[in-house]
């Protein structure tokens, strides 16, 4: 759909429909999801980017990754 | 007799309106029967695959093709859109840690003061309206109206499509300078997409701008 609609930045993540930003109540994944998609934000220099998060659904630890990325959760 | 087979594998590859299926679902919109052939002949192999090597992997990868080809092969209302001229560019001239940000999003959440969407609306063109929602609304108030995907998930936690506590979370940690006092909810289930883009999705921006926003998160079903 982003190849089409053509928005600034686009970040894309392989889960579910309607479950964008992650499991209800796993509070880790859908911070660390918002914070890359921020980070994104503020880096991206190239108009239509669109970025595939690596994250497999329910096959990741978010409190590692977040400690690997140096995130707060 | 080729209609009856690809309806035939059409109802084999029925499935509920839960979010695992919320991709694969669009199958049966597909009428090539070599597509759906090799779909099943796929997922068959990869399962027998997949247990003898004790390795779920193997059959996650193949569900994860497919549902990256079903949805390129979609024809969506997105399809349907006027596409502007070049991509609209704003840079970023402030860090995050200094930036309003706000949230927006299509997955049709409303407040108990407000009306809800109208999932179909009126010819079946959906609802290109938006909802205003205050920042410091209770967000296990918020009710959702959308038939076109799985809300169970909102449902349970609405920051799994619309991350308002989340946002609230990252200003107090400062990772972001504020969040914006007022944040928007459209639906997504709109069939002509330049209904929104020539007057509901004009009046949220000059909302934002108003407001002094820095950056939007969008966030889609």
């Amino acid at each position: 759909m982003a190849d089409v609609i053509k928005p600034p930045r686009t970040v894309h993540v392989k889960f579910p429909f309607g479950r964008p930003m992650g499991e209800p109540n796993n509070k880790e994944q859908q911070k660390v999801i918002t914070i890359d998609a921020l980070n994104i934000l503020s880096s991206s220099n190239t108009p239509g980017q669109i970025t595939e998060l690596p994250y497999k659904w329910r096959r990741e630890d978010y409190i590692e990754i977040a400690k690997d990325k140096m995130y707060t959760l | 007799m080729q209609e009856d087979y690809i309806n035939k594998l059409k109802t084999i590859l029925n499935s509920p309106n839960t979010a695992e299926f919320g991709k694969l679902k669009y199958l049966t919109a597909i009428n090539d029967e070599s597509i759906l052939s090799q779909f099943l002949s796929e997922i068959y192999l990869a399962s027998v695959d997949s247990r003898s090597n004790n390795d779920l992997e193997i059959l996650n990868e193949i569900l994860e093709k497919w549902e990256n080809k079903i949805t390129s092969l979609w024809n969506g209302p997105h399809m349907r859109s006027k596409v502007q001229e070049g991509i609209p560019w704003t840079p970023v001239t402030k860090p995050i840690s200094q930036s309003k940000i706000a949230l927006v999003t299509t997955g049709g959440f409303y407040t108990s003061q407000q009306s809800p969407f109208e999932t179909d609306g009126p010819e079946n063109l959906g609802d290109w309206s938006y909802r205003a929602i205050p920042r410091n609304i209770p967000t296990n108030t918020l009710n959702v109206s959308h038939i076109h995907y799985d809300i169970s998930g909102p449902q349970e936690d609405i920051n799994c499509v619309f991350p308002l506590d989340i946002l609230s979370e990252l200003e107090k940690s400062g990772f972001i300078g504020s969040m914006a006092d007022t944040n928007y909810s459209f639906m997504g289930f709109i069939q002509k997409p330049d209904l929104l883009s020539e007057t509901t999705a004009i009046e949220v921006a000059a909302k934002l701008k108003a407001d002094n926003v820095d950056a939007v998160l969008l966030t889609s079903t």
